[in-house]
């Protein structure tokens, strides 16, 4: 239940996401981090087994409502972040630097409450897997601003 | 990620349909900003993955993808070049022959008919391994999938048909 409210709550919170992002950017970085975080846990789970993720039906859906839900949500705030002009870089980098210790903590956190288990020996590598699903995430997010930006001009 | 041992059959029909979708994409007269066209495309991305989670991940796995139910490099092939291009076409055309009502209806059950029969084609190739999916199963599930497709078509086209609001460089 509180991964439910947790998951609903931040996606009803983007309606207030603010104007440094144009709605279709909204649409387009959630669906896209939704859909990159799914490849990125196909790798973990399914190829490497740095994470096992129990096999009961709630545990499974908690999980998913983590992947396809929280994290692509909290891409888009970050996104609003990185993309507000009247932010200095030093409080993106600041922003960011938190979003990704949240994430650290959270992976441990997983385990502790029961939804998944980490293989000893790899939780920095899954660290560097969060880092890297971040950096491509913003990098997304930007090719289609440049792509938003010119369709202004010929919608 | 998992490249297969050898080229079969299935790879070779993921290959055709890909490349036949993307030339199909490409010489379509540009209709919608590239930006919009990108939101159906990574819509499409991500019902593809994220169904091919729910019903073939461990959990409810009714069916296996390609050689193994390990995650593929022609897994994302898929999920990125073959669905989206089929989606991108019939919202295309949906849009370019201004469908309503009982219109609307013939042409997604239309879509519908012929990507089950796709669909048919790429299990006999050895694309899926059925363990408890039938493919009458299909039917509804693609319904229910074209239809999003066009709502989401109504709901982010009025976005880009305003000037005012696009965010300035």
């Amino acid at each position: 239940m509180g991964v439910i409210a947790a998951v609903s709550a931040l996606m009803f919170s983007l309606r207030y996401v603010p104007d440094a992002l144009h709605p279709a950017e909204v649409w387009f970085v959630w669906l896209s981090a939704s859909a990159v975080a799914q490849h990125h846990l196909n790798l973990l789970t399914t190829n490497w087994h740095w994470i096992v993720l129990p096999t009961g039906t709630k545990i499974f859906w908690s999980d998913e409502m983590i992947a396809f839900g929280l994290i692509p949500s909290l891409i888009v705030w970050l996104t609003s972040v990185w993309f507000h002009s009247q932010i200095r870089l030093i409080w993106k980098a600041a922003v960011t630097f938190l979003w990704y210790a949240a994430v650290a903590v959270g992976v441990p956190m997983l385990e502790w409450v029961g939804l998944a288990t980490i293989k000893p020996g790899k939780l920095v590598d899954i660290y560097v897997q969060e880092a890297v699903y971040i950096a491509e995430m913003l990098l997304i997010a930007w090719i289609y601003r440049c792509f938003l930006v010119k369709a202004r001009g010929t919608a | 990620m998992i490249l297969p041992t050898r080229i079969d059959l299935n790879e070779w029909f993921a290959l055709s349909a890909g490349l036949i979708g993307l030339t199909v994409v490409l010489f379509l007269p540009r209709r919608f900003p590239i930006a919009m066209s990108a939101i159906t495309w990574a819509f499409n991305f991500f019902l593809a993955i994220v169904l091919d989670h729910f019903l073939a991940g461990p959990v409810y796995d009714m069916y296996d993808i390609f050689d193994s139910p390990k995650y593929e490099w022609f897994d994302l092939f898929t999920y990125l070049v073959v669905y989206p291009p089929a989606a991108y076409t019939l919202v295309y055309l949906f849009d370019k022959w201004r469908l309503t009502g009982v219109q609307t209806v013939a042409y997604v059950l239309g879509w519908v008919l012929l990507t089950t029969c796709l669909e048919w084609l790429a299990a006999k190739s050895g694309i899926f391994h059925y363990k408890g999916w039938k493919i009458i199963y299909s039917f509804p599930t693609y319904t229910v999938i074209y239809l999003i497709n066009i709502a989401l078509l109504v709901k982010i086209k009025p976005l880009f048909a305003q000037k005012t609001g696009a965010p300035a460089k």
